[in-house]
């Protein structure tokens, strides 16, 4: 060959051209890229030291405990306190923040006393709130798709039944959220009462479905079956129009197991029984007899012979008095000595 | 022919090659500097201990919204985009199937859409990813920025994603979004920040019905097992033989 620069230099060019090639890729390519397989293994940790902002209502019930062993009881218990009053975490951060800035000391138990708390600002304290009526109607909305066995309702119907003539209120004005009264739909009610736990005791087998899963389910029994006396005394009073469990619930988790647990306290009358602004005032003693509680309880020390506070914190102050509005009291007492019931059921 | 083009001569060709590989070199440097991976020490022997799986029961959901409205919370996600979603399928007497999911089920569904037909059959269905054993989102990803996790979790590397959006596409669930405010690929992680620490995913914690349920499979007490053991159950789009880990109860041949 005469002349071969020009291959000479095509080479030289190529060999300089990978070299680039891999010192770019090695400059390109991330130091963890390939290490567990085709992508970058530090971005496992990237993802894995991300801040958690969602907190549980375990996170809420360090400082608010009085109202977690409330919520803890009551048929709300799965609904986190984040559900309705918004994320938690910047809450926390301001008041922390607020804490520290002031060198304010926790208890010796490691708790901030009330007084210290109190010295918190309203701003840094408020997290948004959800519990409008819309916020509660998030879940209890009457919907064709819900599951037919949760409590729903149709707000125009449940202000029509109550004569509330204000539709703007809110579902807390009686309902009280973190201890709500739960009413349960017929097959759940049959399947918690103590004479029937089991589906077994009427299902040969073990059915297939769960009895939340079961819509239309025959009922079982009714409580006239094996309460007879009581409720056909209850059918002459003035509730003769309500069922029985609307007011009456058996708890599998309360210590009264075994026993129907009873809704008889004041807040449960006053869901329908309390005055209030937005209920149509003129619904008096005929339609729906409405009172105002702080002074009707006022005047009660007097006539029941016992001290205004202790009526005033009494649960069953309403029926001390009113018992014969519902049914009458010596007819359990003779039904509970005789065990009607348990004979009847073969326990 | 068109405008003559401005000719260079060999020279001038191999310099400017040259020129643009130093620049390509120095813009590595930089790129380089910015992006140094941490150690990840024996990350992936910690993660062979898991396999996370998913229920959901849509027998148990009552479209409340609480998980939406919690996933967007934790994982910061953009207004109008979800990681979770629900969505309301009603059937009347015709086999008509009306299908909704307003804002994705965030604030609840208004009332029935067939307000003038008899619905005999409704029901809420939440989806999320799910996280498929042999998913199509990972495969097209030109960069290898998404990937499955050794505990079997699909996740998106956003340092490395640059957003062309075909994984995207290529999902058949339509779990995948592209972030306007990071401006990359994005979607359900099972919230893999919190279920290494212990804790359950955002939308698992907020649901007040345990509709959801979630697991490590490996694990011989884990829920996920025990419901998949107890109640029949089925997957979505199962002719896409992607293989989900996520599994539904309850679920109506409608779903899509």
């Amino acid at each position: 060959m005469k002349n071969n620069s020009h291959v000479k230099r095509i080479f030289a060019l190529l060999i300089i051209a990978g070299i680039m090639f891999f010192v770019i890729r090695q400059l390109l390519v991330p130091d963890t890229f390939g290490v567990l397989g085709h992508y970058r293994a530090a971005s496992l940790k990237d993802i894995l030291n991300l801040e958690q902002i969602y907190q549980s209502k375990d996170v809420c019930a360090q400082c608010h405990d009085d109202i977690y062993n409330i919520h803890e009881k009551d048929v709300h218990y799965d609904v986190q306190c984040e559900n309705c009053h918004g994320p938690g975490n910047i809450h926390v951060a301001n008041i922390a923040a607020f804490l520290k800035q002031n060198h304010l000391e926790p208890t010796k138990s490691g708790k901030y006393s009330n007084e210290v708390l109190k010295a918190v600002p309203n701003k840094l304290v408020q997290m948004p709130k959800e519990y409008t009526l819309e916020g509660c109607l998030y879940c209890h909305r009457k919907l064709e798709s819900r599951p037919h066995d949760f409590a729903q309702i149709d707000p125009k119907e449940h202000f029509k039944a109550l004569h509330v003539t204000d539709i703007s209120i809110r579902c807390v004005e009686c309902h009280s959220p973190h201890e709500p009264l739960y009413l349960l739909d017929p097959v759940s009610e049959a399947r918690i009462h103590p004479a029937i736990l089991e589906c077994e005791y009427c299902h040969k087998t073990r059915p297939e479905k769960s009895h939340k899963d079961v819509k239309n389910h025959p009922v079982i029994f009714e409580c006239e079956d094996c309460h007879t006396a009581i409720v056909q005394d209850f059918k002459k009073r003035e509730h003769a129009f309500m069922q029985c469990t609307q007011c009456h619930l058996y708890h599998p988790e309360n210590e009264s197991s075994g026993r129907i647990y009873k809704n008889g306290n004041k807040q449960f009358c006053l869901l329908c029984h309390e005055k209030k602004p937005f209920k149509d005032q003129h619904k008096g003693p005929h339609g729906l007899p409405q009172i105002d509680v702080s002074k009707h309880l006022e005047k009660m020390p007097g006539i029941m012979g016992k001290d205004a506070q202790f009526i005033q914190k009494s649960k069953t102050a309403c029926l001390e008095c009113h018992y014969n509005f519902i049914h009458d009291s010596s007819l359990i007492k003779t039904l509970r000595e005789q065990k009607q019931w348990a004979k009847k059921v073969n326990l | 022919m068109g405008k003559k083009s401005k000719s260079i001569t060999r020279g001038e060709f191999v310099r400017l090659a040259l020129y643009s590989t130093a620049g390509v070199c120095v813009g590595s440097m930089i790129a380089r500097g910015n992006l140094k991976d941490e150690p990840i020490g024996d990350l992936s022997h910690d993660l062979e201990n898991f396999d996370w799986a998913f229920i959901v029961d849509t027998t148990r959901c009552i479209g409340c919204g609480a998980c939406v409205r919690a996933c967007g919370i934790e994982n910061r996600v953009p207004d109008g985009y979800f990681r979770t979603w629900i969505e309301r399928y009603e059937i009347d007497k015709n086999e008509n199937i009306r299908v909704d999911s307003p804002d994705g089920g965030k604030h609840s569904f208004k009332q029935n859409q067939m307000q003038d037909k008899q619905v005999v059959k409704g029901f809420f269905v939440p989806k999320l990813c799910n996280h498929c054993r042999n998913s199509s989102c990972t495969q097209v990803c030109p960069v290898g920025a998404t990937y499955h996790s050794p505990d079997g979790v699909v996740l998106v590397d956003r340092k490395h994603c640059m957003g062309c959006g075909y994984c995207v596409q290529a999902c058949p669930y339509g779990c995948r979004y592209i972030s306007y405010d990071i401006g990359t690929a994005d979607k359900c992680t099972f919230c893999y920040h919190r279920i290494h620490r212990g804790l359950p995913t955002a939308c698992v914690q907020a649901c007040p019905r345990r509709a959801r349920i979630y697991g490590n499979l490996k694990d011989p007490h884990n829920p996920v097992s025990a419901v998949l053991h107890a109640r029949r159950y089925s997957i979505l789009k199962p002719e896409m033989a992607t293989n989900p880990k996520c599994y539904y109860i309850g679920l109506d041949l409608e779903v899509i």
